[in-house]
């Protein structure tokens, strides 16, 4: 069989296809001779000295991402690709000067494309309007309220906010954003990747079902003493002070089998009451009773909902989140 | 810290309701409805906030809030919005606004409007006692 030789300069000499060999193509910049299997110039040195195929370049390893090897999450939101099958963006963002939005996916390495938010944002600033669900189940967060969204880039400094290193998104005790109303019914795990901003204040990351009428909420904070508190009819609070950080959260919400873990180590287990999160929205970054109260001062960039106990991947989700992140 | 307008209802509007078209229209200041895109259609700017007994709305605001002008601004909708606007005000914030490439929002505030901040509206009820935040290490929730 044979190729194609496109040289530019003279030839002497045809091709053969020594040995049977695939011919590939091949460009000569210079004079040249075909002998046998290889090309010599008029002195008789190699200029190309095979006919057969060039090596392959390795293939690319196919990507693996947390939903995939842990799938069946509720709502999987990150700055970063869970799952090989999502194939859709991972926030839409804003300007305040006039922008229309815009969608924005991920890079060759799986991460959020910063490039092009740097390019729409410019010297403005720019805010998060949808944080996608990359579950696959469809429970987007949004904020349609410009002066309640998320800062993803800052104008001054021309960057996207980052937080040790990986994309962020702010909420600085004004952003937040929500999902339609889906079930999170115990047993639920959550892990989530955020900021804490130790201020003294009562900050929620994430909130879900209703307050009262029935009281079924599921609700996670920070309070005024900076302890770690969650709440779904009854509580737990951490045993120690958290102090302002990144920090990987995980939440398991389980009647009397409830606990919470930080950075990989459980803060505290016991009896979280049967709040069943339903009828209301997923609120992230806010509580759901006092939208701008009761803000989250941090910021977060993963935040993962499953609608089962993950005791027997725990460790291993904790260990995947951990090694991109490198929190601890 | 938000300040809060608290918005009474008007022509023909519950106060929520007005407090929502009021928002969308701050919206389309910078960004009017001709220009949109169709997922813009339920955006605004401002929050709002329901008073737990009486239902009415106050907007959540910033006052120095940037509000970048479009060329194609079209105040129609908004100054509808406001129908005991004294017209001279009425034409003073127009012109105001369709001169100016940005204006803080506190500059368009009309005089019939009250700027409140968070100790007023919690003192007339807007943000009754949360039970969560009596909670310490030490003490449950209190149930309602």
């Amino acid at each position: 069989m044979q190729g194609t030789a496109i040289i530019i300069g003279n030839m002497i000499g045809g091709i053969t296809g020594g040995g049977g060999a695939i011919l590939p193509t091949f460009f000569i910049l210079g004079d040249g001779t075909i002998d046998g299997d290889n090309i010599i110039d008029e002195s008789g040195k190699f200029l190309v000295s095979e006919l057969a195929p060039a090596p392959s370049p390795s293939p690319t390893p196919p990507f693996t991402g947390l939903l995939d090897t842990y799938p069946g999450a509720a709502a999987g939101y990150s700055l970063r690709s869970l799952s090989s099958t999502y194939t859709g963006f991972a926030v839409k963002v804003q300007d305040n000067v006039g922008g229309a939005t815009l969608d924005v996916g991920f890079n060759s390495n799986r991460e959020l494309d910063t490039a092009a938010i740097a390019a729409y944002g410019g010297v403005n600033d720019v805010f998060v309007e949808t944080w996608y669900d990359q579950s696959g189940n469809g429970n987007n967060a949004t904020q349609a309220t410009s002066a309640n969204r998320p800062k993803i880039y800052d104008g001054t400094t021309g960057a996207v906010i980052t937080e040790n290193g990986k994309p962020t998104m702010e909420g600085n005790n004004a952003g937040w954003l929500k999902t339609s109303a889906f079930t999170n019914a115990q047993p639920t795990e959550y892990f989530v990747v955020t900021r804490v901003e130790a201020t003294g204040n009562w900050q929620t990351f994430a909130s879900i079902g209703t307050w009262s009428s029935p009281d079924n909420r599921q609700q996670l904070n920070v309070n005024n003493s900076n302890k770690l508190v969650v709440y779904a009819g009854a509580n737990l609070v951490s045993s120690t002070v958290t102090t302002t950080g990144q920090y990987l959260l995980n939440i398991t919400v389980n009647g009397s089998s409830s606990a919470f873990r930080s950075n990989g180590v459980v803060e505290t287990t016991g009896n979280l009451g049967a709040g069943t999160g339903t009828g209301s929205d997923l609120h992230i970054m806010t509580y759901m009773r006092s939208l701008t109260s009761q803000l989250w001062r941090g910021n977060m960039q993963e935040l993962v909902l499953f609608p089962s106990d993950q005791s027997s991947n725990r460790t291993d989700i904790e260990t995947n989140i951990n090694t991109f992140y490198s929190i601890y | 810290m938000s300040n809060y307008l608290i918005v009474p209802p008007e022509g023909g509007l519950t106060s929520e309701e007005r407090a929502a078209a009021i928002s969308r229209q701050l919206y389309c200041i910078t960004r009017p409805e001709s220009i949109q895109n169709p997922d813009e259609a339920s955006f605004n700017l401002f929050g709002s906030t329901i008073h737990p007994t009486t239902g009415e709305a106050a907007l959540s605001i910033i006052l120095d809030w940037v509000i970048y002008v479009n060329a194609a601004v079209d105040l129609t909708e908004l100054q509808a919005l406001f129908p005991l606007m004294p017209q001279a005000e009425m034409d003073a914030l127009t012109t105001l606004i369709t001169t100016s490439s940005t204006v803080l929002f506190e500059q368009i505030i009309p005089t019939e409007c009250t700027v409140h901040d968070q100790a007023y509206m919690e003192a007339n009820g807007w943000f009754p006692p949360d039970p969560t935040e009596e909670l310490t290490e030490d003490v449950d929730f209190i149930e309602e």
